[in-house]
């Protein structure tokens, strides 16, 4: 190994991060607004500002906290929207999952901080990284890509939580940008459904999740990914236990 | 909002927030922490590359499909179905995420424009 010729190839935990910042920035324009409109509900439900802001930066959970004011606003005991909150965010299990094999050497307090940013955007940006430096000798840092890919989404969010909470959601509806995090999502998802097994399980989830979408709690959701999973995985043992038989 | 809200209990809502904290954060930091100090089976990784697809086509399906709960599948009335089939194709041919919303969006904007939407 020629140490200067590894200096330039690998890269630096700071270059990392601000790879992984700017590779989340287009997202910003969806997720600021979406957490203006969080902050701002947040603080007519609970009639503080201050809670509003905590609330949004803290639990760093938008789904389930549209959902759980939704639930304040219907009076409902406190065990509702807390159990609503289990079943919303109960994909991110299968986040960390997924993740967990590349914690491995972690220290504990980066994966605290990381387990506190993620969310469905840094994991879309931040997976696919993890993925592709598996092996090489950039593995090493790779972390800070999906630190910095988290921190950005979390900046903008917050942002629009404080906006939101003190002044009102200021961007107009008819922009739209409550569709940014879906084309986002398409990205990933047409990249996740390129070979068969992949195919299969994107296609099952998505059937199941319009048919199940009346479900209370968006519960139709981990169902139908679940159900996705599973389909795929046995796609992929068939094709497997084929490619043995030949 | 412009209704009137009653007067929400200060406990009720600062317990509800430090609860939805902690479940969140444990949900995240669970699996993230236990499966990285054990090994697990091959099958368990086979699965991993599917929470994508999985996940994120049950995210998105019911946002392009469904209006006010209704699926609609004309694109007259429903011109994200219009926007999604560009985004797809963009995302097929480029695998680039700013390209992919970015042609959704002109998609959405160019449909209001003209008057679809």
């Amino acid at each position: 190994m020629n140490p200067t010729f590894s200096n330039v190839l690998v890269s630096t935990p700071r270059q990392q991060f601000v790879a992984g910042m700017r590779a989340q920035i287009p997202n910003t324009s969806g997720i600021m607004p979406f957490g203006m409109i969080a902050g701002a509900f947040t603080a007519t439900v609970l009639q503080s500002q201050l809670l509003a802001v905590l609330y949004t930066s803290g639990v760093f959970a938008g789904r389930a906290q549209m959902v759980a004011m939704q639930l304040v606003l219907d009076k409902s005991p406190i065990f509702v929207p807390l159990a609503a909150c289990v079943v919303i965010n109960l994909r991110h299990l299968m986040y960390g999952a997924a993740l967990s094999e590349y914690f491995r050497h972690v220290p504990l307090r980066w994966k605290i901080l990381s387990a506190f940013l993620m969310t469905d955007l840094s994991y879309i940006v931040g997976y696919p990284h993890f993925r592709k430096e598996v092996g090489t000798p950039n593995a090493a840092t790779s972390l800070w890509f999906f630190i910095g890919a988290s921190i950005m989404n979390w900046g903008a969010w917050s942002t629009g939580g404080v906006i939101g909470a003190l002044i009102g959601a200021q961007i107009p509806l008819s922009w739209s940008l409550d569709l940014v995090p879906t084309f986002s999502f398409i990205a990933a998802l047409v990249n996740g459904m390129r070979d068969k097994a992949g195919f299969v399980a994107g296609a099952a989830a998505g059937i199941c999740a319009v048919v199940l979408a009346g479900l209370p709690w968006s519960m139709g959701l981990f169902i139908s990914a679940i159900i996705g999973l599973v389909l795929g995985l046995l796609i992929e043992k068939k094709a497997q236990s084929a490619r043995r038989g030949n | 909002m412009g209704t009137t809200t009653s007067e929400v209990d200060l406990v009720y809502a600062w317990v509800l927030m430090i609860g939805m904290g902690l479940i969140t954060f444990a949900l995240r930091f669970g699996p993230l922490t236990l499966f990285s100090k054990i090994d697990l089976p091959r099958l368990a990784h086979q699965s991993f590359r599917l929470v994508i697809p999985a996940v994120f086509a049950a995210l998105v399906m019911p946002v392009l499909v469904l209006i006010n709960g209704t699926p609609i599948l004309n694109p007259l009335t429903n011109p994200k179905l219009i926007a999604a089939v560009v985004a797809v194709i963009v995302a097929w041919r480029t695998n680039h995420m700013l390209l992919t919303l970015g042609a959704g969006m002109l998609v959405i904007w160019g449909l209001r424009w003209v008057g679809i939407g």
